[in-house]
């Protein structure tokens, strides 16, 4: 495993003090698996994404995080706390998980109150907040149904909304856009700047990194249990775009584009599929492709019907980086 | 202070929440077995009889059963569904949080329990589908006459008997009301012969006094018991439930019932020293098997101080334990 990339890791100094989180050389294991391994990160106040392929480790370093779990090795402060079962901690954060695990024979509203109510507030007051936290995430007129008759999204929003309904500092957020609709995607996304706005925090993660574009400018890349690279998203987008891309192509004239498309600069290979209408091109310039394509096309009339990339293939990437 | 308020808190709204969920249906079912055979088969048989057996039934199946299914709702529950991360990322001490679920469950338990042991209490002794008006009986009073026997047509009576020479005989009398004697024949050295009507209800037509009680105090006290082992089991394995069962029917089983002092190390054992009084012709069965029972108040404390260890040890577990989710 190679260093990051981006070595944008701080060293330890004494601004640390004004960090929310501050890993060193933290690992967990489960068994023989690595979970995380020798992460080493700080993370500064405002929004933070947290990017990582699928099994890379985000999930758990939340939950080291949070105090779900103990380290193995290393360790973690959250807020200036030892994060695991830490009371004090738990009244400025928030945590909303990525499993789809809620009350279903509950409703939205009495399952926050609920929660908001043990933790010692009125009953008053916990009602009031958890209607608020509700109307937040667009469950106003939702909030009394019972959870188990929710759509994905809807469940979602519900997690979201425990996760902010007491108003914490810090806010985990797992994989909170997963399942929502372009519609609710835009909603929790206003949210999290309200949230910034008023002095919260937040750590978000995603598979996806244009989920968090437009987000933050702070991005955190784990890949294998091990920190990767840490800068803004221009840095890690520039550093991604190096990476060879495939790009498919259905047109009415394959093998015609093919041609073209071969001779602009980036373009390593392309390939026709046994449809012998879905052209592959594979691409360490994506960009200048999707700028040249529209022109390209026309020229030919190649009748261009689809257009999908892999952007979203963050795996390979990763791969690309480490190797 | 507010460590006690948290409990209270969480476990008042750990009963609402329980008492509108489908587990609770269940243990009422489960509680409600021996509760109905006492209802519907209750007095037709011997009281005393059915009411020991339905009583152990409690103890052995439906104390255990509802406190295995509703111990899992404190730990358990919560970390198959993947919901605890909701409650451990709270300001919340943990073992509040244990404590005041546990407290929930074991008084949802306790009542279920006790009712049914009421209902085996009054319908062993009250219910049945048969009339239970007091009968009358009839004593012989005579040194020589036997056999005899009354049968009732209308107003009059025929009282049959044997006299010292294996003689048939018959008297006929009028209907026969408590107390009144029937004068017979004098037999052949001039003795009297009588025989004296007699209101008598049915034998063993009520249990033994205070049976109600302690059957509710032990059945209650069982739930409770055996909602802190599956609490506690499910705190350190996946399905609490399953090892649960294990243990209470098989090793409980084979423990509770086998002759011999290793019926201490059950738990039947000391809820069978709660209700079991050796004395009593009732537990003539329960009381042979080759254990002497404690006094009930010695069980009591010594089932009580096994709970109180348990659960501060399960508090205690419950801070330190990583609990692991699947997403």
């Amino acid at each position: 495993m190679s260093d990051p990339v981006l070595d944008v890791v701080p060293e330890e100094t004494s601004d640390q003090v004004t960090s929310l989180i501050e890993a060193r050389e933290l690992g967990r294991w489960y068994g023989e698996v690595v979970g995380l391994s020798d992460l080493s990160v700080v993370i500064q106040p405002g929004i933070t994404g947290l990017v990582g392929p699928n099994g890379s480790g985000k999930s758990t370093f939340m939950k080291l995080i949070v105090g779900e779990l103990k380290p193995s090795r290393g360790g973690v402060r959250v807020l200036g706390h030892q994060p695991f079962a830490n009371r004090e901690l738990y009244r400025d954060l928030g945590f909303c998980p990525q499993q789809d695990a809620l009350y279903d024979h509950l409703s939205a509203h009495g399952f926050l109150a609920h929660l908001l109510r043990i933790t010692g507030m009125s009953a008053n007051e916990s009602k009031q907040r958890a209607k608020r936290a509700l109307g937040r995430v667009g469950l106003t007129e939702a909030m009394h149904r019972k959870c188990g008759t929710y759509s994905k999204g809807m469940r979602q929003r519900v997690r979201i909304a425990q996760a902010i309904a007491h108003d914490p500092k810090l806010v985990i957020f797992d994989e909170p856009l997963s399942g929502l609709d372009p519609i609710a995607r835009h909603q929790i996304r206003t949210i999290f700047k309200e949230m910034v706005e008023a002095g919260s925090s937040l750590l978000v993660s995603s598979h996806v990194l244009h989920e968090l574009q437009g987000l933050t400018d702070r991005i955190v890349l784990i890949h294998r249990g091990r920190l990767l690279a840490q800068g803004s998203v221009t840095d890690i987008r520039r550093l991604l775009s190096q990476h060879p891309r495939r790009i498919s192509i259905t047109s009415d004239a394959p093998v015609e584009l093919a041609v073209e498309l071969m001779r602009l600069p980036g373009v390593r290979a392309t390939r026709i599929a046994e449809n012998e209408r879905t052209l592959t091109v594979e691409t360490r310039d994506a960009q200048g492709l999707f700028d040249q394509l529209p022109a390209i096309a026309t020229r030919l009339k190649a009748g261009i019907t689809s257009l999908d990339s892999d952007d979203e293939d963050l795996e390979a990437v990763f791969d690309y980086l480490v190797d | 202070m507010a460590f006690l308020k948290a409990t209270l808190l969480i476990a008042a709204l750990q009963v609402r929440v329980l008492i509108q969920s489908i587990r609770f249906v269940i243990c009422a079912l489960v509680a409600l077995v021996p509760a109905g055979i006492a209802l519907a088969a209750g007095g037709t048989t011997d009281t005393e009889k059915i009411g020991a057996d339905l009583s152990i039934m409690l103890l052995q199946f439906a104390a255990p059963l509802v406190g295995l299914i509703l111990g899992s709702v404190v730990i358990a529950e919560e970390v198959e569904g993947r919901t605890i991360t909701f409650f451990f990322t709270r300001p919340l001490h943990r073992s509040a949080l244990f404590l005041g679920r546990w407290a929930a469950v074991a008084l949802v338990g306790g009542v279920l329990i006790a009712v049914s042991a009421a209902t085996v209490s009054y319908g062993s002794s009250h219910a049945t589908f048969r009339d239970l008006q007091p009968e009358l009986h009839w004593e012989l009073q005579a040194e020589r006459a036997t056999g005899w026997k009354t049968t009732q047509t209308g107003s009059q009576s025929v009282v049959r008997y044997q006299d010292e020479f294996r003689d048939n005989r018959r008297k006929h009398v009028s209907h026969l009301e408590p107390g009144e004697i029937i004068e017979l024949p004098m037999d052949r050295r001039g003795r009297p012969q009588r025989i004296i009507a007699t209101e008598r209800k049915p034998r063993n037509l009520d249990l033994p006094e205070g049976f109600a009680g302690l059957l509710m105090l032990s059945g209650s006290l069982g739930a409770a018991i055996y909602t802190i082992i599956t609490a506690g089991l499910s705190i350190f394995v996946k399905r609490p439930m399953i090892l649960g069962l294990a243990y209470a029917f098989a090793v409980e089983g084979l423990l509770a019932n086998l002759p011999g002092s290793t019926q201490a190390l059950s738990v039947q054992f000391y809820l069978r020293s709660i209700l079991i009084d050796p004395e009593s012709p009732m537990w003539n069965r329960w009381s042979s098997m080759g254990s002497e029972f404690l006094e009930p108040s010695q069980a009591i404390l010594r089932l009580s101080v096994f709970g109180l260890i348990l659960l501060i040890g399960c508090s205690r577990a419950v801070v330190r334990k990583q609990f692991l989710l699947t997403s």
